[in-house]
């Protein structure tokens, strides 16, 4: 039976058993509903609860088991009637319909909260067994220790991680050198300069670049930002009378992915820092006036002092948000991994690889494709301890100063 | 409450410090404080007492410019400190400032260590040419508001994590610590507990020898005690102004025996 | 008290506050260009989103343009019909291959009766300038309605992306020397053909509702199945995140215990967050390759009718 059909079954079985159990609990006491535990709107909301949610479970259970139609069709139907007949049988006078239901609700809700842990546990699970598999093929030492990226998909490939780790974290940090230096001046200035009209319509303003498709970014540095570059320090610019043929030698760079990156996180730091600095009690800025500092004074000695845990945090979201970003990478930096110094040549990241690793047409049983996974994982840990060490960050500022 | 001691010094000195006269001060259309003329004498307690919305905090604001910072916030008329106007066009707040400091009514230290918060003032105005000029000057901030032998061991912890009453004591050093002329206190004892408060009041005695201090306070008890002179605020106006003794003992206008009755407030 | 003598160095001689000192004057100058900073910042914030606008908009903008010529086509019985006798069956047969000469031919008569001067005297010589989208559109047409079929029938048709995009300043006279799909002799034919009316440029409403086109009609292309596909991604994404997070969010705020169990959960979700939304791709991979139902999926009438 297909499933529109189950699903169908189900709601008719609630529908009516709210009904009947409502009927039953008003039966128990002859009408007269003073005489009952709780409303018979509960007795009824239980027996609708019983009746559809094992239901539910069960199918989606056996959905993503593949059982065949039959069973699918009567296991589903049968744990309708179960809960259903069961929950009927329970209504009576004393019954406490609505302990029940509010502990049925309850449970969903932690159910609910827990689809977050779920998710976190199937990332880490299907990383874990996919990087097992790598390291099966590949020798971990290698992977983590090779300065060279060269993949072939016809086998003998070297896939050392750190030339990606260093476009990763060189690209993130002209991002940042960008980002954190506008947006904390940006975030200060709207919170103590601005008056308000000019505050309420900048603020969205400067929003609007979070808001931006990271795609779009990637076009604008391929197509605007790469070009410019080009003519600053490419073989024509001035900088070819410095080094033969320039510093830059295609658009693709480190120096153009990290600058568009960089505004893109402009207002990541902007508006949270700001919200943070406006969260810093008026008393301290009234008690540095009072003494005679002045404005710039009392937001370099007292307000940012009290608001760094909040824009460590930002920071660090900030950094997350470049390390993991892809789009402008991939269509920005380039696709040579390489270790340099020089920050207009083209270099590659982690996620870069990621999409062009799986992107490709090797066949994914093989190291080439696999070493995706061993990526994401690194990825992975990266983030989660950046966000571990900034909740640690904040979790000690906390205590010095409470 | 009432029968406590402090050692009352002598008014030596009766020059005027602060001169106000005609002060209008209008918040957007509101007019928060009318026609008020005062002189606020040197080396002498000042409370402006009144009940709660009578101007007397807004007032206290206007004596270093505190109300600037308030957008909506006009101050008309004039008010000399050692004869010159304030609110003159040439007069730097941040300067003003340093000469008439100010402790609010709600502890309100930075997040920085003890000396630190101390040392603030000294360091912002320039005020010490040294390392070992500054600790001396934090030392002395910190004896004369009766928190030195209380702190001197953990100079370096956090000003946040001292009690509500070495916190508002800790504000008063701070305060001092730019060697003021004038001290403002906006009902400085409110948030503390009796103890606390009554070290406070001796603090404020003994501040008397130096400074003028004007404060605002809601306890006609503690105006009584700590001050000389007492300013009475109603509805915006300075009903009546005079020797602390005279207020409360023989008031000449009704509004002010009224108010030191209890019958309004 | 008494030996709280004050040592604090001398302060300078009461100066008058009607006067800055330099110090003063020297805060006040850092006050000022720190101001200034703060300003400074956000002009480059907004001039970079200015910048940005402009470029996707300059860059974008003339896609919502189309270039289309005007051409009547005799839609030849002997050559679509070659039967006669009007079966859709048999009218099916007629593939593009037979509309885009009458097409060409159809541009041709529209050059000689505009006397335009041209080098180009052969119809296959214009086909150039017409989309490769054309015959399709005149078939499609032909099919849908058959009786058309033996009259001159007038048609907007779509020029080609050479064409559209010399128009719009896009494809240059001297860098067309090595391209296959135009020569200058079309592109002087099209700057006649533009003076005489018959090719125009109008909104691309296809642009809006179409769908992907190949790279050999680029001028075709359209958003419309993108968009549609966006959206139905958001509405996958609103279904499941909206009632889960909202649930997730009561339970945290009004029910969960302060717990390790309730620490956790929030860990977790702030870390989810964080997380590149890449490995949320990798964790979809990984799903779609592993999981049985999505390597060999049901039909979908099996699911739903």
């Amino acid at each position: 039976m297909p499933v529109f059909w189950i699903i169908a079954i189900m709601l008719a079985l609630a529908v009516t058993g709210f009904a009947m159990g409502r009927a039953k609990a008003l039966r128990s006491v002859g009408g007269d509903r003073r005489l009952l535990h709780s409303l018979p709107f509960y007795a009824g909301a239980l027996i609708a609860m019983a009746s559809f949610i094992p239901a539910l479970i069960m199918l989606v259970l056996l959905l993503a088991l593949q059982a065949s139609s039959l069973l699918l069709a009567g296991a589903t139907i049968l744990a309708a009637l179960v809960g259903f007949a069961i929950s009927l049988r329970l209504i009576s006078q004393d019954f406490r319909a609505r302990n029940a239901v509010e502990a049925g609700v309850r449970a969903l809700l932690i159910a609910a909260a827990s689809v977050a842990i779920l998710t976190t546990v199937g990332i880490v699970l299907s990383l874990i067994f996919n990087t097992i598999e790598f390291f099966g093929l590949y020798p971990a030492s290698n992977f983590f220790l090779g300065m060279n990226w060269t993949p072939s998909f016809g086998g003998g490939s070297d896939l050392g991680i750190l030339p990606l780790i260093w476009g990763t974290l060189y690209i993130s940090f002209i991002a940042l050198l960008v980002a954190v230096p506008i947006g904390l001046y940006a975030a200060v200035y709207l919170s103590e300069y601005a008056s308000h009209p000019v505050r309420s319509i900048v603020k969205p303003l400067l929003e609007v670049l979070a808001g931006i498709p990271t795609i779009v970014y990637g076009l604008f540095a391929l197509l605007t930002v790469g070009p410019f570059l080009m003519s600053i320090f490419g073989p024509n610019g001035p900088t070819a009378a410095i080094a033969e043929n320039g510093w830059m030698h295609a658009g693709t760079a480190v120096m153009t992915a990290g600058l568009v990156m960089g505004i893109m996180l402009i207002p990541f730091v902007s508006s949270l820092s700001d919200d943070i600095i406006n969260a810093v009690p008026q008393s301290l800025r009234d008690g540095s006036y009072g003494l005679g500092a002045t404005k710039s004074e009392t937001i370099k000695q007292v307000i940012l002092p009290a608001a760094l845990p909040g824009i460590v945090g930002a920071i660090l979201l900030a950094a997350s948000r470049a390390i993991g970003e892809t789009m402008i990478v991939v269509l920005g930096a380039g696709a040579a991994a390489r270790l340099s110094l020089n920050p207009f040549d083209a270099m590659t990241t982690v996620t870069a690889k990621i999409v062009s690793q799986l992107t490709g047409d090797a066949d994914f049983a093989s190291p080439e494709a696999l070493v995706a996974f061993a990526l994401a994982m690194t990825l992975f840990v990266i983030t989660l301890c950046l966000n571990i060490f900034a909740l640690w960050i904040v979790r000690k500022y906390r205590e010095q100063y409470e | 409450m009432n029968d406590m001691t402090l050692t009352e010094r002598a008014v030596n000195a009766t020059e005027n410090k602060i001169t106000a006269r005609n002060v209008q001060v209008y918040y957007g259309e509101n007019h928060a404080i009318k026609d008020v003329d005062v002189d606020i004498l040197d080396k002498t307690v000042t409370a402006f007492i009144g009940p709660s919305g009578c101007g007397k905090s807004t007032f206290l604001r206007c004596l270093n410019r505190m109300n600037d910072t308030i957008d909506i916030c006009r101050v008309t008329g004039e008010i000399l400190l050692d004869n010159e106007d304030i609110y003159d066009r040439r007069v730097d707040p941040v300067q003003l400032r340093a000469k008439v400091g100010m402790v609010f009514q709600k502890p309100n230290p930075f997040p920085k260590s003890i000396y630190d918060n101390v040392a603030y003032g000294p360091k912002i105005h320039g005020l010490t040419r040294n390392r070992a000029e500054l600790d001396e000057t934090v030392e002395a901030s910190l004896r004369k508001a009766a928190l030195w032998n209380e702190v001197k061991d953990r100079l370096t912890a956090p000003g946040t994590g001292l009690s509500g009453g070495q916190q508002q004591r800790l504000c008063i050093a701070r305060a001092i610590a730019t060697s003021p002329e004038v001290l403002l206190m906006d009902e400085p004892c409110s948030a503390l507990d009796p103890i606390a408060t009554a070290q406070v009041e001796e603090l404020i005695d003994e501040l008397r020898t130096n400074y003028s201090v004007v404060i605002v306070t809601h306890s006609m008890q503690q105006a009584a005690r700590v001050s000389q002179k007492t300013a009475f605020f109603h509805l915006g106006h300075l009903v009546e102004y005079g020797d602390t003794d005279k207020i409360f003992t023989n008031p000449t206008d009704p509004r002010t025996e009224s108010y030191i009755t209890g019958r309004i407030g | 008290m008494s030996d709280a003598t004050h040592s604090a160095p001398q302060k300078p001689a009461a100066r008058s506050l009607h006067q800055l000192d330099t110090r003063t004057k020297r805060r006040n100058a850092s006050e000022t260009r720190f101001k200034v900073m703060g300003i400074a910042a956000i002009s480059v914030g907004l001039a970079f989103l200015v910048l940005l606008l402009t470029t996707i908009i300059l860059n974008g903008a003339s896609a919502f343009q189309q270039t289309f010529i005007n051409v009547p086509v005799y839609l030849d019985p002997a050559k679509i019909d070659k039967k006669g006798n009007r079966d859709p069956a048999d009218l099916k047969k007629a593939t593009t291959f037979t509309y885009a000469p009458l097409i060409q031919k159809g541009l041709l008569e529209v050059v000689e009766k505009a006397g335009l001067e041209t080098d180009l005297s052969k119809a296959k010589e214009l086909k150039n300038l017409i989309s490769a989208s054309a015959a399709a559109q005149v078939r499609d047409q032909v099919l849908a309605d058959p009786a058309l079929i033996g009259q001159t029938v007038d048609f907007k048709i779509l020029a080609s992306s050479r064409v559209d995009g010399y128009l719009k300043g896009r494809v240059h006279r001297d860098e067309i020397a090595k391209d296959k799909n135009i020569n200058v002799a079309q592109l002087d034919l099209t700057d006649a053909l533009l003076k005489a009316g018959v090719v125009h440029k109008g909104f691309n409403w296809n642009f809006i509702f179409g769908s992907d086109a190949s790279d050999s009609r680029a001028e075709q292309a359209g958003l419309g199945v993108s968009m549609l596909g966006s959206f139905y991604m958001m509405l996958v994404v609103l279904v499941l995140a909206l009632p889960i997070g909202v649930a997730a969010s009561i339970y945290l705020e009004e029910f969960a215990a302060k717990n390790r169990f309730t620490d956790l959960i929030e860990v977790n979700i702030s870390n989810l967050a964080a997380v590149p939304s890449i490995v949320f791709g990798i964790l979809g991979l990984a799903v779609f390759i592993s999981s049985p139902i999505c390597r060999n999926p049901p039909h979908w009438s099996v699911v739903w009718c």
